[in-house]
């Protein structure tokens, strides 16, 4: 299997609290993978080291062979938990600074999904509702053939058609050469969407495995485990 | 540099409009007797207005910088595919440009209001002989020995101040807590270190400038420019230093909260 | 798509995923909402309806496939099979299947072969 993202020896430390623990893990391509732990066990510091916005205290990250910088950046295509667009901007001024700076970048994939959203390209973010961006920003990360997908909560405070509308993009969006992983909390809405997980719990890996495989084996939904295992 | 425009082009457009109507207001003085109060008013609003312009330009540009490098927006700028010193690169650019733009429009506002017809014709005949008796006294010419360092000077210590700040800001997001804070302890307290350094360089390096103790009679011009170019090579090397230290922060202490 | 309502999808999130789709295809091939030779649509198309990975899609198309229900043609898709026999082989199989958990259950509850019989009679009398 070709892997998508190595990690060796990954450690981060906040002041005293330590983050990550030690992470070593592999994620396989043209997976769709689920990054999932409860708040505070690392996947947002994890997601951050793997998109160079901080430094590990030791250890060493590979995705696609390269250290984070700008050869990653490149093929990763991250979408954040909170909108880091400026909100005077408009539709089509954001569509266009994506395209200016990735080559992956496609302009009629985005506006073919905005427009049947019947989102006004002229419209600036301010004016939109808070799904709407959402669903924007997931279109703009979308419309890139990135190798690696990173989401980060993104279905988190939807209502569950704007979570719908996400999940199907997701799907209608993979490509078996590249992996997107999913950071969430909420499982059970996605756990079909997965076909690989890794659970994280106080910055350490517990578990790890493909989703059909982990089912047969317990004989339960990657939910009821997750329940069991982050039982407080 | 768009971004930047969005606020500072209005901004400096009513300076401009102020200049104006300012202008105006002088020659209808000369024609009729205006009460005093309204012209004093003018007086007061338009240099407010001045230095307010100044203040918010600046403030304005570093808080820009902080916003969109550190901030919320700073995950958007730190996973384009650009390298941190091409990010830095293009703030620098565009904050010195409009630092450029600022002071510019300032000077020729003040120029403007009281400029006359007798200044200015006195101004264009007297000009060319102040620079040749000058040429004659020193032996270099008032524009090449005077001016020209002044310009790098000026231009030198605008990129050195603008990337004093960066460095400032960047040296405090290295921390998880009090990031403006420290980005503040940094800006006094490297500012202290770097006086007395140059203090003590200045009276070392150039003991022969008595143009330093105050003597500035006419005798005393001649070493000006030797002092100009030197502060101007020492805003270069500021400049190089406060660059490197910054770019090392972006690219290896990065930490975006 | 042309021709009934296909069963809409319902899955069971402690079960393996692939298996539960094998299921529904099984099901809808022998309710006759799939004719033998209906194109199936795509794996992506199929995922996006089923709201699943494309990759279990495909594990669970493959193992269609396999089991002969299922054909598919390089350029063109996949295939339901032309071949009557297989899927009536598969409808005896799964009433087998359902017949013998049934009877299991019925051991569970004490009834011998002949009361089953017998109450399985009974009911029928009633519903006319």
């Amino acid at each position: 299997m070709d892997m998508i993202l190595q990690c060796r020896g990954l450690t981060k430390r906040y002041d005293k609290l330590t983050a990550l623990d030690n992470i070593n893990l592999d994620l396989p391509a043209g997976h769709i993978i689920g990054l999932l732990g409860p708040n505070g066990s690392g996947k947002t510091t994890f997601i951050k080291l793997v998109n160079g916005l901080l430094s590990p205290n030791s250890g060493d990250i590979k995705i696609g062979g390269f250290a984070p910088g700008v050869e990653t950046k490149r093929i990763i295509s991250y979408l954040p938990e909170q909108s880091y667009l400026n909100d005077w901007m408009k539709v089509q001024d954001i569509v266009d600074l994506f395209a200016d700076f990735y080559d992956d970048f496609s302009k009629e994939r985005a506006y073919d999904m905005i427009q049947r959203l019947q989102i006004p390209p002229e419209a600036k973010l301010k004016t939109l509702s808070k799904g709407t961006k959402e669903k924007v920003q997931l279109i703009l990360v979308m419309s890139r053939q990135a190798r690696l997908y990173i989401l980060d909560e993104p279905i988190g405070g939807v209502d569950p058609a704007a979570r719908d509308y996400i999940l199907n993009t997701i799907i209608s969006n993979y490509d078996p050469s590249a992996s997107i992983l999913i950071s969430t909390h909420l499982i059970s809405d996605i756990e079909n969407v997965l076909d690989y997980v890794v659970f994280l719990r106080y910055g350490q890996v517990c578990m790890t495995g493909e989703v059909d495989e982990i089912r047969s084996r317990e004989g339960k939904s990657i939910d009821s485990i997750f329940r069991e295992v982050f039982k407080c | 540099m768009a971004a930047v425009s969005r606020y500072l082009l209005p901004l400096h457009g009513v300076l401009i409009l102020l200049t104006l109507v300012g202008r105006l207001l002088v020659s209808v003085t000369k024609t009729t007797a205006l009460p005093r109060y309204v012209s004093t008013t003018c007086l007061i609003i338009y240099t407010l207005y001045i230095i307010f312009v100044a203040c918010a330009t600046i403030i304005y540009l570093i808080s820009y910088f902080y916003k969109t490098m550190y901030g919320l927006e700073g995950y958007l700028t730190f996973t384009l595919p650009a390298k941190p010193w091409q990010l830095l690169a293009s703030k620098t650019i565009s904050a010195v440009l409009w630092e450029l733009i600022d002071g510019v429009l300032v000077v020729l506002s003040i120029i403007t209001l009281v400029m006359t017809k007798e200044v200015w014709t006195a101004a264009i005949n007297e000009l060319p002989d102040i620079f040749s008796r000058f040429q004659e006294t020193y032996g270099f010419g008032l524009g090449t020995g005077i001016i020209l360092p002044m310009v790098f000077c000026a231009l030198a210590s605008l990129t050195q101040g603008m990337l004093f700040f960066y460095l400032c800001l960047s040296i405090g997001q290295l921390s998880n807590k009090h990031r403006v804070a420290i980005a503040v302890g940094a800006f006094f307290g490297i500012n202290i270190i770097l006086q007395i350094i140059s203090t003590t360089m200045v009276f070392s390096i150039l003991p022969n400038s008595s143009y330093l103790y105050g003597r500035s009679g006419i005798e005393e011009l001649a070493s000006l420019p030797r002092f100009l170019w030197t502060g101007f090579g020492v805003s270069v090397l500021l400049c190089v230093v406060f660059w490197l230290i910054t770019n090392y922060i972006m690219n290896r202490k990065l930490n975006l909260l | 798509m042309k021709g009934e309502r296909r069963m809409t999808w319902k899955l069971d999130d402690s079960r393996p995923i692939y298996t539960q789709i094998i299921e529904h295809i099984q099901m809808d091939i022998i309710a006759g909402r799939y004719k033998p030779g209906d194109k199936l649509p795509s794996v992506r198309d199929f995922a996006m309806e089923a709201a699943v990975n494309p990759n279990t899609m495909q594990k669970a198309l493959s193992e269609l496939e396999r089991s002969g229900l299922v054909y598919s043609q390089r350029t063109s898709g996949r295939f339901i099979t032309d071949d009557a026999s297989a899927i009536s082989n598969l409808r005896e199989q799964l009433a087998r299947l359902q017949l013998e958990q049934f009877l299991e259950k019925m051991k569970q509850l004490g009834y011998t072969w002949d009361e089953t019989i017998q109450l399985m009679k009974s009911i029928s009398r009633e519903e006319e």
